[in-house]
């Protein structure tokens, strides 16, 4: 299937009609999108969807739309006249064109509401008469299931969700086997399962009445109605659970686009709490320090006496040095002194006693005055043990670090911690700022959404429980079936029928585990191949889904990781782009590949390994991109060739955008 | 015997703050140091390091027992020397307060207010 064309009228940002031609050829499959965010790009893909399958756009599973009010355009509704809104599609399908059209009117009431009348559609083949109204739905599903619409009309945010719920390590599972069996078409195979299980209940019931005279299968009834009553009250107890989970799988979408359009928001709260933890710490840290300071001034009391204090303790051990010599040289003196009166008192050396030759009394008298001179010129006041203690006290406050230097470099320490501290105040408010005003409460909504998804896991366990249970009792009451269908009371056409029924079932469920399986391999197989050729890395070697349904990337040296777990973000983006590619390409003939914003977060080798994919994508790829994610004139090399169609969206006011062709010169 | 016990009988018994002393002490206190001792202690070694007049102010009221001032004292003791070190602590204190009263009040630091040079606390009375 491939679109023609798209024809939109009052629609979204566009006002009045807006014809777009999409037709392209096998050598040139690509049509290109190009609009900044906000100028209508996601309408479009809105458009087809609605066109399709009568709902608004799809967010990841399906489960949630956009009211179709909002998306009637808003400058044709404010001339206050019913005005009519429509959106056509051309399209082609194993060689027959048709062409689809939604449509209905619309006018905005007084409160600013939008009443939406006559909503209607029509199917035309390009030859023969129109389709019936209630085979509309029947016919596009069969073209392109709306099941399986997900893997090739899917946009940006999607992607994210896709990969959100592989990273999910216990969920994937059960989100990589559901995305399997709906490619295979389970929805269809579930409906003809259901069909034999209610004729084989319809069968069984006839049976057991047909028994009702017959006492020999008296206990045989009594266990089948037991049996039943339950296998129908677990039926029951599956659809609940179903709804619950299918409530809460809804939920989760909406709670994760909330989300994602808060993503900034979160941003802003991180970094108010790390800023927040650092000023914290900062004042800590501040804390400290004047407790060191308060500590210092505590002990060391001197501190502005301190240099005094070490000068004076200097002085004064200089003093008690010379006080020391001093002291030393008068009690050398004082012996000379001695020595010399002796001297005088006798002629013979005190030493040997021998008689001097020399006896000199005048010169002996000279030195003696000498000596008396040189003791009278020593200070007289050298009391060395007063000096010694004051220098001792002294030395308690002068021999250590400066105080005053520990005081300046600790003070020096408390400015800086201040200065950093009114940063981050400032910063703080800077952030408080922008976080001002009406805000959602991000950190409630990632509560609730972890709440609501363990609700969802529990549900899935107990659904998988009831499901085990369910096929247990639909046994137990085959058996207890065979046992009263044998019955002569019973006819033969009942049993022939109910045998038929049963015998189709269980083909059914092994027609059906086999394709999965083969579906899975398939899958694996194609997510490998288009996976070797996204990635630019060589080191990842395929993609295996396991039997259980786990996700993984093997490596060139056989080591697997788990998927979207290991893997780096551009990575995990390829893998879910291939895992996604991989469903489409296995689920129907062929579709066009309709994207919305897809390279977000891809690097520049990805993305253009994406785009050499997409050039030649066979039938139609219908390319919605801005320029953040996409640089026109360069990525757009890389698909030049293949480019059928190119248009610019234009935003012309608040509510009215323009499609523009762009020149192919 | 310490330095303290031998001071002589005309020390006081309690060392005493003035009122306006006693303000600039709750201010340093608040701002800089952890107790009012150990700001007044710091007024005292100001005072000796710029060589301030003891404080002839009157009307000191009772502040600290002698215990808690002990190393302080028994520093006055020996260092200045005096056989009245109480009353040294009362009135050197005293002016160290007055003096550090106008750097409080410039918002300085702690360095900048008990600043040896003069020059560095320009501001000061």
């Amino acid at each position: 299937m491939k679109f023609n064309s798209l024809k939109m009228l009052n629609w979204g940002p566009y006002a009045g009609e807006h014809f777009v031609d999409l037709r392209v050829s096998d050598d040139a499959p690509v049509i290109v999108f190009y609009a900044e965010n906000g100028h209508g790009k996601t309408s479009i893909l809105t458009a087809l969807k609605w066109c399709l399958y009568g709902r608004t756009i799809y967010k990841s599973d399906g489960r949630t739309s956009r009211s179709l009010e909002s998306l009637v355009n808003l400058e044709s509704l404010s001339t206050g006249e019913e005005i009519p809104f429509e959106v056509t599609i051309n399209m082609e399908h194993r060689g027959e064109q048709f062409e689809l059209s939604r449509f209905g009117k619309a006018s905005q009431e007084v409160d600013g509401t939008v009443e939406l009348r006559g909503l209607s559609a029509s199917l035309l083949p390009q030859n023969g008469p129109p389709f019936a109204q209630n085979d509309i739905d029947d016919t596009v599903n069969a073209i392109l299931n709306q099941e399986v619409s997900d893997f090739f009309l899917f946009d940006g945010e999607m992607l994210g969700r896709f990969e959100e719920r592989l990273k999910e390590s216990e969920a994937s599972r059960v989100f990589i086997k559901k995305q399997v069996e709906r490619a295979l078409g389970l929805p269809f195979i579930q409906t003809l399962l259901g069909d034999f299980e209610d004729v084989e209940m319809k069968k069984n019931k006839v049976i057991e009445a047909s028994n009702r005279k017959n006492k020999k299968t008296e206990q045989a009834r009594i266990n089948f109605g037991q049996k039943s009553d339950e296998l129908e009250s677990t039926g029951e107890d599956m659809r609940r659970v179903a709804e619950v989970r299918d409530r809460c799988d809804g939920e989760i979408t909406e709670l994760q686009e909330q989300l994602e359009k808060v993503e900034p928001i979160r941003g802003l709260l991180l970094e108010q709490e790390s800023t927040e933890q650092r000023v914290a710490e900062a004042k800590s840290d501040l804390s400290d320090i004047e407790d060191q300071l308060k500590s210092l001034l505590e002990d060391e009391w001197w501190f502005p006496l301190e240099e005094t204090l070490r000068d004076e303790h200097e002085r004064t051990q200089t003093e008690w040095e010379q006080a020391k010599l001093e002291d030393t040289r008068r009690i050398e003196l004082e012996f000379q002194l001695k020595n010399l009166a002796n001297l005088l008192d006798s002629d013979k050396c005190q030493t040997c006693g021998q008689k001097l030759p020399d006896h000199d009394e005048g010169h002996i008298h000279g030195e003696i005055e000498r000596v008396e001179i040189q003791i009278g010129e020593l200070a007289g006041n050298t009391n060395i043990e007063q000096l010694f203690e004051r220098m001792r006290k002294l030395k308690t406050f002068a021999n250590r670090r400066s105080a005053m230097e520990r005081i300046e470099a600790l003070e020096q320490d408390i400015r800086r911690a201040k200065v950093r501290i009114d940063k981050d105040k400032q910063k703080l408010r800077g952030i408080q700022e922008k976080l001002s005003g009406d805000r959602p409460d991000v950190a409630a909504l990632d509560s609730q959404l972890r709440l609501i998804k363990s609700k969802r896991d529990e549900a899935e366990s107990i659904f998988e429980g009831l499901e085990a249970a369910r096929k247990r009792l639909s046994e137990e009451v085959r058996e207890i079936s065979k046992d009263l269908r044998n019955s002569p009371d019973v006819e033969s056409k009942d049993r022939d029928l109910l045998n038929l029924a049963e015998k189709a079932e269980k083909i059914v469920q092994q027609a059906f585990a086999s394709f999965r399986d083969e579906m899975r391999n398939r899958v694996e197989a194609q997510a490998t191949l288009l996976f070797k050729r996204l990635s630019s890395e060589k080191e990842y070697e395929a993609v295996k889904i396991g039997e259980d349904y786990s996700l993984k990337v093997q490596t060139a040296n056989a080591r697997t990781d788990n998927a979207t777990l290991e893997l780096s973000a551009g990575f995990n983006q390829v893998l879910t782009v291939s895992f996604i590619g991989a469903l489409g390409e296995c689920s129907v003939d062929s579709a066009p590949l309709v994207m919305d914003t897809p390279f977000s977060r891809l690097d520049v080798g990805h993305r253009r390994a994406i785009l050499g994919w997409v050039s030649e994508y066979k039938p139609q790829v219908i390319l919605f991109t801005h320029s953040g994610e996409m640089v026109r004139d360069t990525d757009r090399e890389h698909l030049r060739a293949s480019i059928a169609r190119e248009y610019t969206v234009k935003r012309l006011s608040a509510f009215s955008s323009e499609i523009r062709k762009v020149s192919n010169e | 015997m310490s330095d303290v016990e031998k001071a002589s009988s005309e020390d006081k018994s309690q060392i005493g703050v003035t009122p306006a002393g006693r303000e600039i002490l709750e201010r340093l206190k608040g701002e800089y140091f952890a107790s009012e001792k150990a700001a007044f202690q710091a007024s005292i070694a100001l005072a000796l390091e710029l060589g301030l007049e003891p404080s002839a102010e009157v009307g000191f009221e009772t502040k600290w027992g002698l215990g808690t001032m002990s190393g302080v004292l028994e520093f006055l003791a020996w260092y200045l020397p005096t056989e009245t070190p109480a009353r040294a602590a009362e009135r050197l204190g005293d002016a160290g307060l007055r003096y550090v009263e106008s750097g409080i009040e410039t918002g300085k630091t702690v360095s900048e207010i008990f600043a040896r040079d003069p020059k560095n606390n320009a501001d000061a009375g």
